[in-house]
């Protein structure tokens, strides 16, 4: 097919898509909380009758009660959740036992998942914060992950002057999952250069990577505030969010002569 | 030779909200209802049971409500999957969608092309769908359909190369 010929399709393809969209006049209903009923049997009951949206008293009065006494106990379990311990690493210490915590930083479920506050120490990072999640979304769903594995493993590549790592790995949800940070410095800062998670579908998880600079900091100093990023690979969206008290690299380095990474995954 | 030649698609449908999660779930249900249907529509060329689907869609969306990093990108792979599912069990009955007659009518067959359009296998079918009708970017086309962005380009220059030989037969 010539370029002239492919140039025509796709002008009219947008013309016939056009002239469906004008024609197609669906309805407005209101959104009928009774659908989500349906949602774990979508598929079976996709043969035969299908539902019709329609305003259903009864059924919306039952889910509203249903969604509220659910709410309820959600809240109750989160309060009452305690801090994330782990089993300290040659390396690295785990986080504190903070106790329980919950959404203390004034955030709610719908913006930030609540989780304790944490903290991560090796000799070259220390970082800890609240709120920590890390969300992975695929078309399988979407998962929650808040490091609420008191197995965590905490790590650090100690690197050189130039390049260190803080890598921590858990289990949760049934997969392992994963956050690795790669730190660079060039003497007078430090910044993360890269960051990687796990896309949390499988027991054979793949890595998501993050790109960009962030947290640049004159050496010596910690970086603090709000950590809100994303990332895509393979269909997989994986969403990192953590309010960030304290985060420092480059405490302390190996020494080494061999050249830093060019690319990390 | 790059299947997205540049040209631009008849109307743009970017609209709705913005991409940043809003609060409330029904207002984001008001704002993509009446898209969410007509691109379940024009993705399974029938119109009888747009509806139905879009609603599927959103009940799974809801249930990952707050979850989502992107809603709206969400929403719209769920209602691919959702349409896709449902060609597979329902098959190939149609019910041809209705059309608006265009200013441009007169230059092609529009009916020999929805025909040709609804003939091709529905991942095909999609990817010309979101491109020249949603708009969208070869990457959301990838995300939307859970595939990477080589396999998009191979599945628009197939579609298109079908769509030619079965509108010239």
């Amino acid at each position: 097919m010539t370029r002239n010929a492919y140039i025509h399709l796709e002008r009219h393809l947008g013309e016939l898509f056009d002239a469906e969209h004008q024609a197609i006049t669906p309805s407005q209903p209101e959104w009928d909380e009774s659908a989500t009923f349906a949602v774990v049997a979508l598929d079976t009951q996709r043969v035969g009758a299908r539902r019709r949206i329609g305003v259903a008293v009864i059924a919306v009065a039952a889910s509203a009660a249903v969604l509220a006494i659910g709410l309820t106990v959600v809240f109750t379990v989160m309060s009452g959740r305690s801090g994330v311990t782990t089993q300290p690493r040659v390396g690295g210490s785990g986080p504190s036992d903070a106790g329980a915590a919950g959404c203390t930083d004034g955030t709610t479920p719908a913006t930030y998942p609540c989780s304790a506050p944490v903290r991560w120490d090796t000799p070259q990072v220390h970082l800890e914060g609240t709120g920590f999640s890390i969300i992975t979304v695929s078309q399988a769903g979407a998962k929650d992950f808040t490091a609420n594995d008191p197995n965590i493993s905490v790590h650090s590549d100690p690197g050189y002057a130039t390049y260190q790592t803080l890598e921590l790995e858990w289990h949760e949800n049934g997969v392992e999952q994963r956050w690795y940070i790669y730190f660079a410095s060039d003497g007078k800062d430090w910044w993360a250069s890269q960051m990687q998670t796990f896309d949390g579908q499988s027991t054979a998880s793949d890595g998501i990577p993050f790109g960009g600079q962030r947290f640049r900091t004159p050496l010596g100093s910690a970086w603090s505030g709000d950590l809100d990023v994303t990332a895509s690979d393979h269909g997989v969206t994986s969403h990192i969010r953590m309010r960030i008290a304290h985060l420092q690299a480059f405490l302390s380095h190996g020494s080494s002569s061999v050249s830093p990474p060019t690319t990390v995954r | 030779m790059n299947v997205f030649s540049g040209a631009q698609p008849a109307n743009s449908r970017a609209g709705g909200l913005p991409d940043s999660a809003p609060a409330v779930f029904d207002d984001f249900f008001r704002a993509q209802w009446m898209g969410s249907v007509r691109l379940a529509a024009i993705l399974t060329q029938q119109s009888a049971t747009a509806e139905d689907l879009a609603q599927d869609a959103f009940a799974r969306v809801y249930a990952s409500w707050g979850r989502a990093v992107n809603p709206k990108a969400y929403l719209r792979a769920t209602l691919v999957n959702v349409c896709r599912q449902w060609q597979r069990h329902e098959g190939v009955v149609r019910a041809k969608l209705p059309l608006v007659a265009t200013f441009h009518a007169v230059e092609f067959d529009a009916h020999e092309l929805a025909d040709a359009v609804a003939a091709l296998p529905y991942r095909q079918r999609a990817v010309l769908v979101l491109r020249y009708y949603a708009d969208l970017s070869e990457a959301e086309i990838a995300e939307a359909l859970n595939c990477r962005a080589g396999t998009v380009k191979s599945l628009a220059s197939r579609a298109l190369a079908r769509l030619e030989k079965d509108i010239q037969r």
